[in-house]
């Protein structure tokens, strides 16, 4: 796939376009947002009650499975379609404290200062931007021919599953950058403050799901501990595999800093694009992924409420089919397994030349 | 709050979300709107119209509410097409048995929560403060005068419903302006309460044909009005003359004022415009002088989270790190550096540095 050759004009009709969707969209928010939203946190807190409730005081295989299932599907469903959305101020407008992007906190370890950082603003900003954009590969994982092969790449697959496994730590500590800290650019004691966040919020969850929760069941407490993990495990497995399919996709590019330097709105809007890459599913798949399976319409548009992105998404493919901007879009099996066989396919070395970082 | 060691343990941050008083909150309302561990929730018994342009919501709030002394407001929360918004008003109804609350509320064409507040329905649920203000004549010891416009009746009729009921009634003059029969609100209360207490006078005056009350005119029509205990409330020029009446006589002490209007300052045409930056150093918006931060922000498609609009609530407040504001409401200039400013009723007087939310 290559990068359509518009003209400094048609980008930016094409960026007029684009905003005006956006802006049509925005003078629509209302009641119906409203309601959507507070219903959706209902179903968590009803979801995450009847789980940790069968967990507890349930006997008997069937209810622990049922619970487990339960307690995952609040968290999944907290953690994409509540907490996610709701940290980038997609319903800052309501002017509610509990739904508001400053003072929401979500059920999973990484503390919400580090991720408006990493993900909102370095994220969103500089998406798929080799060397600059940090989800992309993690610093794990090469996903693409300009980056540079090392040997430690060899092993990715297995990382891959490890991190998988792990989802919610991997972002927990993504803001870090430990790196820094290993490499001795930053001192230990610097370290210790940067880390401060993320230790207040990840240890109180530590301490909820594998201390607090199984004591209160008593002679229970196994039941509830192994119960919470795998629920917690279910929740990183899920999110990883949409987050990844966000950007990894085989159509999904990746760009260079000199690529993307003095770059206009129009052309941001077009790295968007062309960097994102969408699932298709049903109503409950779309809520399950927290609308992330629009991860298009989510990056043209970070802070319009997700359950607008259906709505926009038909429009936007439209745009880009005028403008002959490719839309990246499929089922998710079909996408996952494109992003299984890059992370296969790159831990071995590439013939191409890998194009310098900066 | 007690501070004594087990109310210490029970509040600390790793038995969330057990001891979390906001998520009980919203379960406790998955049951009953009304239920509240802390908020002052009221359910809405009726709606009834008052006059050609104002209502009174009739509530009943739940336990958590401490009671009221007539003349006080409280700030009414709903949301007007999904966004919270806050307004207060005076309670117009003097406690009784029931503990129900009435609140009269003019209904402004472009009015958002006067709008949202006349399409309630009996049923629905609102969340209030607990009363406020200073605007109270609980014992009365020397002869009163009341002086009202519009909708500054409804503390008076809180006071006058109280003070009806005591066993020894005072001695008092109410002059109530309202620019047309057809906008007096509590018109038949009022005349009711004139028939059975000898020692009310009440004088209307519809401006629309008597022209507004001027400070002149009160010689005249309560002959003695300096020896009474005055309280005034009204629309800010109403209030603005009679108040300058009574300092230019040496009669500030006997004055006791209500200011009602959401805080509102005219922008001159010449007002030069300034610069905020956020933390982050980058332009976050522009806003002139006489303008408030809070609605500079808002035109200009951010959402601060805000609350009453007038100076009262602090929901506003926000960090400034540098530039100077003047506070409308206090008429004071802030200093230049670091310091906590109410976005709803600072207007800029230099550029400035704002901490907001991200």
């Amino acid at each position: 796939m290559n990068k359509p050759d518009l003209s400094p004009e048609q980008l930016d009709a094409f960026r007029q376009e684009l905003d005006q969707l956006r802006a049509d969209t925005l003078a629509d928010l209302g009641e119906a947002d409203a309601r959507y939203i507070r219903r959706v946190r209902a179903a968590v807190q009803g979801s995450a009650i009847a789980g940790r409730g069968l967990l507890m005081f349930g006997a008997g295989p069937i209810s622990w499975v049922a619970g487990i299932a339960a307690l995952a599907h609040a968290k999944i469903l907290e953690n994409m379609e509540l907490g996610h959305n709701i940290l980038h101020g997609q319903y800052d407008w309501m002017n509610d404290p509990s739904l508001h992007s400053r003072t929401y906190s979500w059920d999973m370890a990484c503390a919400p200062e580090n991720w408006r950082k990493a993900h909102n603003i370095e994220h969103h900003n500089h998406t798929n931007i080799l060397g600059k954009d940090e989800d992309y590969g993690y610093g794990l994982f090469r996903l693409d021919p300009k980056q540079r092969w090392k040997p430690s790449y060899l092993i990715q697959p297995f990382s891959y599953l490890m991190l998988a496994a792990n989802f919610q730590w991997g972002i927990a500590i993504q803001d870090l950058k430990l790196g820094r800290w290993l490499k001795g650019r930053v001192s230990t004691r610097r370290m210790r403050v940067l880390a401060k966040p993320f230790l207040k919020k990840a240890g109180s969850q530590v301490f909820k799901d594998y201390v607090l929760f199984p004591a209160l069941a008593f002679w229970q407490f196994p039941r509830v501990l192994l119960g919470n993990l795998i629920a917690n495990g279910i929740r990183n497995v899920w999110t990883n595999a949409v987050i990844f399919c966000g950007h990894f996709t085989a159509d999904a590019q990746l760009f260079t800093i000199r690529e993307t330097r003095d770059e206009c709105r129009g052309a941001w809007y077009l790295r968007q694009i062309l960097g994102s890459s969408n699932l298709e599913g049903g109503r409950w798949f779309h809520m399950l992924t927290g609308n992330l399976s629009h991860q298009i319409e989510h990056h043209l548009f970070p802070d319009m409420p997700s359950r607008r992105y259906a709505q926009v998404a038909p429009k936007v493919r439209e745009i880009c089919a005028r403008y002959g901007v490719h839309y990246n879009t499929g089922g998710f099996w079909k996408q996952y397994a494109s992003v299984m066989w890059r992370i296969l396919r790159h831990a071995f070395p590439s013939k191409r030349a890998a194009v310098p970082a900066a | 709050m007690s501070s004594h060691a087990p109310a210490a343990f029970w509040r600390t941050p790793w038995l969330k979300p057990l001891n979390d008083a906001e998520s009980w909150n919203r379960v406790l309302q998955l049951v009953n709107g009304t239920w509240s561990l802390t908020e002052v929730r009221a359910r809405v018994l009726s709606v009834v119209r008052e006059c050609a342009d104002a209502v009174s919501l009739h509530l009943k709030p739940n336990r958590r509410f401490k009671g009221f002394v007539p003349g006080q407001y409280l700030r009414l929360t709903l949301p007007c097409n999904g966004v919270l918004k806050s307004r207060s008003f005076s309670l117009s109804k003097a406690p009784t048995r029931d503990g129900s609350l009435r609140l009269t509320i003019r209904v402004k064409p472009d009015g958002s929560v006067s709008k949202a507040a006349e399409a309630l329905k009996a049923g629905d649920v609102v969340t209030l403060s607990q009363a406020m203000g200073e605007f109270t004549l609980p014992n009365p010891e020397r002869g009163v005068l009341l002086l009202s416009a519009g909708s500054g009746i409804t503390p008076m009729m809180a006071m006058l419903q109280d003070w009806a009921g005591r066993g020894k009634r005072p001695d008092v003059v109410l002059i109530h302006s309202c620019r047309h029969p057809s906008e007096w609100i509590f018109r038949e209360e009022l005349q009711t309460l004139v028939h059975q207490w000898p020692g009310l006078r009440l004088h209307t005056r519809f401006t629309a044909r008597d022209g507004r009350l001027h400070s002149e005119d009160l010689a005249a029509l309560v002959p003695d009005y300096a020896l009474r205990d005055t309280l005034l409330c009204g629309p800010e020029g109403f209030m603005a003359d009679i108040a300058d009446h009574y300092r230019a006589h040496g009669l500030s002490a006997r004055l006791k004022q209500e200011h009602f209007q959401a805080f509102k300052t005219e922008i001159r045409p010449d007002a030069p415009e300034f610069r905020v930056f956020g933390a982050d150093g980058q332009a976050a918006f522009t806003a002139r002088n006489g303008q408030s931060l809070l609605e500079a922000a808002e035109q200009q498609g951010l959402n601060p989270a805000h609350g009453c609009r007038r100076g009262i609530c602090m929901t506003c407040t926000c960090r400034k790190l540098g530039g100077t504001v003047h506070n409308q409401l206090t008429d004071t200039l802030s200093g230049d550096g670091d310091e906590w400013i109410q976005l709803c009723v600072s207007t800029p007087v230099s550029d400035l540095h704002l901490e907001m939310a991200p």
